[in-house]
């Protein structure tokens, strides 16, 4: 199942876009969030959420991502804005 | 009558009885003898069996047997018979039952304190103390080894009377060179928790109803801190300036201690947590306890640097950063923040802004178990860089390190307690909640001394800090009682 998001604000998009694999991670600190530790050990934090059907821990998918340069209080890896996401 | 009495009066009618005998020249009762003698028995197994301890039986029972024996010697002297053997056993059995009694007071009037040594130090290193009071001392944990954990072998039990076991502790907490951690060995039992109880002989708990459930306080020895403030008059408010997704300032214990500004609704609830920790009203029979006792030592005011979702652009940081500090805010407190190994330059900027107006800026280090050098705005010169540890003083498995950095400390930041929006109270963890933990303090301290420059500042934190076994790691865990006494006049 693919997910395509729709297109987010454009001062939140740096300029370049990524496909990662990894696996949905759930952190139990700072209220709770979901994010993607990449098969390259990078952890991903999508500012917007990552999608609700996909919100399971050690689900293995596929992405798009765009890097942003937003802070938040999560503060847990690389912020970034999901263009796609898929189970794999 | 007592136990104690009645077998006095038995032992001396035993020993008349036996006098009585014992100063015939001829026709003795032997019925008398044995009657006496069924009294004495009846007079030991009395005090061996009927009393809770051995301490407290054997003197008594010396003290009724040589009660006996003198009765008797008057007995014997009055009968102008030889009484010399009763009167010198008399007084024995009297001077033994006088030190069995001494031993049990001794007993009874021993404290214990368990001392948490450094690493690298010795229990000799503290001797003078111990030897000047009277202390004597055993490994709490024999068992355990420096290679297999440098902090539990490093505990020693120590014992001495109760009247200066409190010295010995004030002596042990101001020697920051050998001595870690100083407490009571406290017996823990398993009646029913009563709320309101001190935790510290130390110390005062405030009345806030939740206070108990915040190991966070007693962790910075915020107890002990309360003891101080209570009696004590700041020069002003500090005012604190949480830069999050704003606060709910009409939380019933925040709306007496919130300053009127921009960020007074939450967008999320994540601001109002931090602004809770940092200063909710504290002994006022509400919620949650922090620092600010009886909200007389900080005022607590609210930027919107994040939005509703938890997120914000550098410029609406440092927006917040601005407004902040132009309206007069001694304290920045930002629990937020992003991977940025080069901290963007505007934030920079603003963080120059506030510190050259001799605002003290104190950010998260982050969550990513990962050195903070590579988070912003923790690893931006100036700031006093928050890594989070849990109940055990250890680094919390999320926080990131701040080693390396120009201003790092740490504070707990795990469970930790605080306000929600709604009139609600829940637990959250992060480095997010250390951070106004110790913005807290910076709070308290600048109340009491307005003109304490941020570098000054951090200054008093870091070297009052507790030092723990991943201070490497994290930086030293704020001591609230410690800081406070620096700048009390």
């Amino acid at each position: 199942m693919e997910v395509t998001l729709p297109p987010k604000k454009p001062q939140l998009l740096t300029k370049t876009t990524m496909n990662i694999i990894g696996t949905i991670t759930y952190q139990d600190f700072e209220g709770g969030f979901w994010g993607i530790i990449g098969d390259d050990d990078q952890k991903y934090y999508p500012v917007e959420g990552i999608p609700e059907n996909l919100q399971t821990d050690g689900l293995r998918v596929e992405a798009e991502i765009e890097p942003t340069n937003v802070f938040s209080f999560i503060m847990w890896g690389k912020s970034v804005i999901l263009l796609m996401i898929r189970r794999i | 009558m007592n136990l104690t009495d009645q077998t006095t009066i038995l032992a001396i009618v035993a020993g008349l009885g036996i006098a009585w005998e014992g100063s015939k020249a001829t026709g003795k009762n032997p019925l008398m003898i044995l009657g006496a003698g069924v009294l004495l028995i009846f007079v030991a197994a009395s005090h061996l069996f009927g009393a809770a301890t051995l301490m407290t039986s054997v003197p008594a029972l010396l003290k009724d047997l040589g009660m006996g024996l003198l009765a008797g010697s008057a007995m014997m002297a009055w009968r102008k018979a030889t009484a010399h053997s009763f009167l010198v056993g008399g007084l024995v059995l009297i001077g033994m039952a006088g030190v069995g009694y001494s031993v049990w007071y001794l007993f009874q009037n021993t404290k214990q304190v368990l001392l948490e040594l450094g690493p690298d130090d010795r229990i000799t290193e503290v001797m003078p103390v111990l030897v000047r009071y009277g202390v004597v001392y055993e490994r709490a944990f024999p068992e355990v080894s420096l290679e297999e954990d440098e902090n539990l072998a490093q505990y020693f039990l120590l014992s001495g009377t109760a009247s200066v076991m409190e010295k010995v502790m004030n002596e042990l907490r101001a020697d920051r060179e050998n001595v870690d951690h100083v407490e009571w060995n406290s017996e823990i039992t398993l009646e029913p928790e009563v709320p309101q109880t001190p935790l510290n002989q130390a110390g005062v708990q405030s009345n806030d109803p939740k206070a108990n459930e915040q190991w966070a306080l007693r962790a910075i020895y915020a107890n002990e801190a309360f003891a101080i403030l209570k009696n004590a008059s700041p020069k002003r408010k500090a005012k604190i300036a949480i830069l999050d997704t704003g606060v709910d300032s009409g939380h019933e214990d925040l709306k007496s201690v919130f300053h009127k500004s921009s960020g007074d609704k939450d967008l999320h609830g994540h601001g109002t947590h931090c602004a809770g920790i940092a200063g909710a009203a504290t002994n006022n029979g509400l919620g949650v306890a922090s620092l600010n006792w009886e909200g007389r030592f900080i005022e607590i005011r609210g930027y919107h640097a994040l939005n509703g979702g938890g997120a914000g652009t550098n410029e609406s940081i440092a927006q917040a950063m601005i407004s902040a500090v132009e309206e007069g805010a001694d304290i920045l407190s930002m629990s937020l923040g992003g991977y940025s190994p080069t901290a963007p330059k505007v934030i920079r900027d603003a963080v120059q802004f506030a510190l050259k107006r001799q605002v003290v800026v104190i950010a998260a280090a982050g969550n990513a178990n990962d050195s903070a050098r590579n988070h912003s705005p923790a690893n931006i010169n100036g700031v006093i860089t928050v890594s989070a540890v849990d109940a055990a003083k250890k680094k919390a498995s999320f926080s990131n390190t701040n080693n390396g950095l120009k201003r790092p400390i740490a504070a707990p930041g795990v469970d930790i307690l605080s306000t929600k929006p709604g009139g609600m109270y829940m637990a959250h963890s992060g480095t997010s909640m250390a951070t106004p933990l110790v913005a807290g303090l910076a709070g308290i301290l600048r109340a009491f001394r307005p003109d304490l420059k941020p570098d000054e500042l951090y200054q008093i934190l870091q070297r009052t800090g507790q030092e723990v076994a991943d201070s490497g790691k994290v930086g030293r865990v704020i001591n609230a009682e410690a800081a406070i006494r620096v700048v009390i006049p």
